[in-house]
């Protein structure tokens, strides 16, 4: 390894060997870089969209301006949150790609007699390629031609239908033209998805979904590159396990020699911004909330779709309108807290005072948060409803599921976390124009500006591209934004957070750290393919996805190896320092994480990774198990922790609870697991086993997932539900509620208050010569007594 | 016996086995320094001071395994009693029952566990 070398005279030298940097960024630039590739890939193999579909005899059955006014139909409805298409969406409705092959092939066999004979005329109907090129003409056969007039028919009963009891609102959509533009779009789909894709014995979807009927089964692909994948994890996981056992400084280790002596929080200084934050938690703890219960309101009705305990909820909330804000409110939730520990931290990393108007701008930012999070929902609820004419996806629901928010809110949602970047500038410029570009305080910097520049990404969805490339952009949210770059902020800011603790020495976390951004952009920047195996991209993709997206398995096993290190840091510290560890709660909560990131993320995730698995899994309840044991177990137990870090502080010693913070990690972990134990995963494996045992479509039709026996598992849902809202997030919402009602009684060191740092300077420059540095929440001294 | 009779005791074994394991987990008081298979840090690192098994915070850590374990015990139970409840077959009475002898029991041992990690701290 390099020996650490000076950057600058007036800069700190860099702590870190120069080889970590260097490795750090030639992954992350690799990563990208097939990342582009496959975004090439993705213009340029995506399934195109015919002209127009005509029998033999000319008849035109639909048109590409069908097609495309179809997805606008299905967006804007919110129907990708209620059904899927090529699997991605909610998991209620059906899969209409499915749904639609496996009706057309049954109607194309009937009318060709049922015999072996018309079951291989049928699978040739499907598989042949009749799209010109040229002409842009789909040529498709009589029998095809009737299927598609029949299925339009059915549609129109479906969507339609005045007594509701399918979870849409009822007469969700009855204008005919609208019902065959969205027949169509699931007629293109499903020819995508059975259609030999040209010089290829598979479909555009690598013969997506599974249906004996058209002849679509796994491709040679999808199982070996499932091998490939186990592989590539094992062979990972041991050159993990051997790095550790061959360099011993890898991983977090404590401050050997140091002692420690924890202030109590009422003697830690907090500045305007800091103090601030209370209402960003309130906030957070508030969203929560709602989203459980928009989350109950959902889950209901998977388990009774008739009625409400007798009211007709579907007339004002149907399914899609609360699982779009459930999905939605799950991510504003945890990035206000985010947001909020982003701030909390700076004056903490700097010592500084705020610099003037840093207050002001926490107010504004929040109150735009507030604005976005309001406007976005209720114009979702009136988009669902056809509010706002031809603007539709800007301020109504934009319609791809976790990018639900119209785009003016997704842009105002950028800007905000723009300016929250640039609030985190105007704190740390000081410290970072002193630091080195590889030291901590700039990585935690580049941390947070990664996270609006990723996100702007999504910008790029646009509801007049083809599925494909929707898809593409819409999951650098889902999973490059959400998956590695909050993971990676969220690594940086646990490291620093322990760092300002003096539980590990800043040497240690800056190892840590790189080695995530290592390991991460090795498996996770690539790995975004594994969401993109049958979804219209090539075989290409499919295979760089399952191979690359097993890696991501390997950090997570490190962080469980290392949680147990990470655990005995605290320990050895509570047991040295005179005063008490201030944060036991908050550690508690990243134990948390590290237990639902092995088992949510690390064990669920792999569950349904593998492309053969994925084949018959996807949509299907074992990816809801996956998404609540990893999003709530990790991103939500994190997010909780960042609050009671802050909230420790925040909330005078006469109104703090350790008690309610307790009952609240213990009822939030026991209601996650009744959740994933009781209903998610078994009614999970019940279906995984039915779409390969009966078939796909069936596995996702209405009358499947309202079945008694599921019926019986979504009910014992309730208990646990009950425990996670109450005992939960109530607490959290009253702790929330104290700091903020409480926040002014300050007073250095006062009685029962807060201690409060003076008015920010008129300038940060003026004021530098003299500035005292603040005191920090932990005093660290060396054996022979002297202060660090 | 029906499918969804088997599937049920199944499942419920399995998650009575899986509450075993992470219980097990949860006492151990492991660590890097003690893992066969990260010898080097024994090798390079000196050990730091023995740390308690009821010691803040693997006490707590402990306990978070010992809750999801019973958490997963009672849900066993759970799923074991309502598979009795919409199975009546005579085999099936008897295996469900067994099954749900067995996670009870695994239960109420791991409730003992957490209440009284509980009172030991207290």
């Amino acid at each position: 390894m390099t020996p650490p070398a000076a950057t600058s005279p007036s800069r700190r030298d860099r702590l870190i060997g120069r080889g970590w940097v260097q490795a750090a960024v030639l992954i992350t630039l690799f990563g990208f870089f097939v990342l582009v590739l496959m975004g090439y890939q993705t213009y340029r193999s995506s399934p195109p969209i015919p002209e127009r579909a005509v029998t033999a005899a000319g008849q035109t059955v639909y048109t590409g301006a069908d097609v495309r006014a179809g997805q606008d139909v299905f967006l804007k409805n919110g129907l990708m949150q209620y059904g899927s298409v090529f699997g991605h969406g909610a998991y209620l409705g059906p899969d209409f790609t499915a749904a639609y092959l496996h009706r057309s092939a049954e109607i194309v066999n009937r009318s060709y007699g049922g015999s072996d004979t018309a079951t291989r005329r049928t699978v040739d109907d499907f598989k042949r390629n009749t799209y010109d090129d040229k002409s842009g003409t789909l040529t498709v056969s009589d029998a095809q031609a009737q299927a598609f007039a029949a299925l339009t028919r059915h549609y129109a009963e479906f969507f339609a239908a005045p007594e509701g009891k399918t979870g849409l609102r009822p007469k969700a959509i009855t204008d005919p033209v609208q019902i065959k533009q969205l027949t169509s779009y699931f007629a293109w789909s499903a020819w995508a998805a059975s259609t030999e894709r040209p010089g290829k014995k598979y479909s555009y979807t690598n013969n997506w979904p599974s249906e004996p009927l058209v002849g679509n089964t796994p491709t040679a692909d999808t199982v070996v590159w499932s091998v490939l994948s186990l592989v590539a994890l094992i062979g990972g996981t041991g050159a993990l396990f051997a790095a550790f056992g061959r360099w011993n400084w890898l991983g977090w280790h404590g401050r050997d020699q140091r002692e420690l002596r924890f202030r109590e929080p009422r003697s830690v200084p907090l500045t305007p911004s800091q103090r601030a934050t209370a209402w960003f938690f309130f906030a957070m703890a508030g969203l929560f909330l709602v989203q459980t219960f928009v989350g109950a309101a959902g889950q209901h009705y998977r388990a009774d779709l008739e009625s409400f305990f007798g009211i007709p909820l579907d007339r004002w909330l149907p399914y899609n309108l609360v699982r779009t804000w459930h999905v939605q409110l799950s991510l504003f939730w945890v990035s206000v807290s985010f947001l909020a520990a982003g701030i909390f931290l700076v004056p903490m990393i700097t010592r500084r005072r705020d610099p003037k108007g840093q207050s002001v701008l926490t107010h504004l930012l929040l109150g735009a948060l507030v604005v976005v999070v309001l406007g976005s929902l209720l114009g979702e609820l009136a988009g669902m409803r056809g509010a706002f004419g031809k603007l539709w996806s800007w301020f109504g629901m934009q319609g791809f599921e976790y990018l639900d928010l119209g785009k003016f809110w997704q842009i105002l949602m950028t800007v905000g976390m723009a300016v929250w970047v640039a609030m985190l500038w105007r704190g740390m410029r000081h410290k970072l124009a002193g630091e080195s570009r590889s030291n901590l305080p700039w990585l935690f910097f580049f941390a947070a500006l990664a996270l609006p520049v990723v996100y702007a990404t999504g910008l790029l969805t646009d509801h007049g591209d083809t599925y494909t490339i929707t898809d593409f952009w819409r999951f650098m949210v889902v999973h490059l934004w959400v998956e590695d770059f909050l993971e990676l902020f969220t690594t940086v800011m646990v490291a620093y957070i322990f760092v300002l603790l003096g539980v590990v020495r800043e040497k240690v976390a800056l190892r840590v750290v790189y080695l995530d951004i290592v390991l991460y952009s090795a498996g996770g920047v690539i790995g975004t393919a594994h969401h993109w195996y049958f979804n219209g991209e090539p075989a290409e993709v499919l295979a760089l996805g399952a191979f690359f997206s097993a890696l991501e398995v390997i950090p997570l096993t490190f962080l469980t190896v290392e949680a147990w290190s990470f655990i005995r840091l605290g320990a050895r510290q509570e047991s040295r320092s005179p005063t008490p560890f201030p944060h036991r709660w908050a550690v508690m909560f990243l134990v948390a994480v590290g237990f639902w990131n092995f088992l949510g993320a690390g064990v669920f995730g792999f569950l349904i990774n593998l492309p053969i698995v994925s084949y018959y899994e996807m949509g299907t309840m074992l990816t809801a198990n996956h998404g609540h044991a990893a999003m709530m177990g990790v991103y939500g137990m994190l997010a909780c922790g960042f609050a009671v870090f802050a909230l420790r502080y925040l909330v005078p010693r006469k109104y703090w609870s350790d008690r309610l913070v307790s009952i609240s990690f213990w009822s939030l972990n026991a209601g996650l697991a009744w959740m994933v134990f009781v209903t998610l995963m078994p009614i999970g494996l019940l279906q995984l086993y039915h779409a390969v045992d009966v078939g796909y479509w069936d596995a996702r039709s209405l009358a499947y997932v309202g079945n008694p026996t599921n019926a019986v598992f979504e009910w014992l849902r309730l208990p646990g539900d009950v425990v996670f809202i109450v005992g939960g997030v109530a607490p959290l919402l009253w702790l929330a509620w104290n700091a903020v009602i409480h926040r002014r009684r300050d007073g250095a060191g006062g009685r029962d208050g807060l201690a409060t740092q003076p008015q920010s300077a008129e300038s940060a420059d003026a004021a530098d010569s003299r500035e005292p540095e603040l005191a920090l929440f932990t005093e660290v001294t060396d054996p022979g007594g002297r202060d660090a | 016996m029906r499918f969804e009779a088997v599937f049920l005791a199944c499942y419920a074994l399995l998650l009575v086995a899986a509450a075993g394991g992470l219980h097990r987990l949860g006492k151990m008081n492991t660590s890097p320094w003690r893992s066969r298979v990260l010898a080097g840090h024994r090798r390079q690192v000196p050990g730091p001071p023995p740390t308690d098994g009821t010691d803040w915070p693997h006490s707590e850590a402990g306990r978070l395994n010992t809750l999801v374990a019973l958490v997963t015990a009672l849900s066993a139970v759970t799923l074991a009693i309502v598979g009795l409840a919409r199975n009546h077959r005579p085999i099936e009475i008897a295996v469900l029952g067994v099954v749900a002898f067995a996670a009870a029991a695994a239960a109420l041992g791991l409730a003992r566990a957490f209440t009284g990690g509980s009172r030991a701290r207290s």
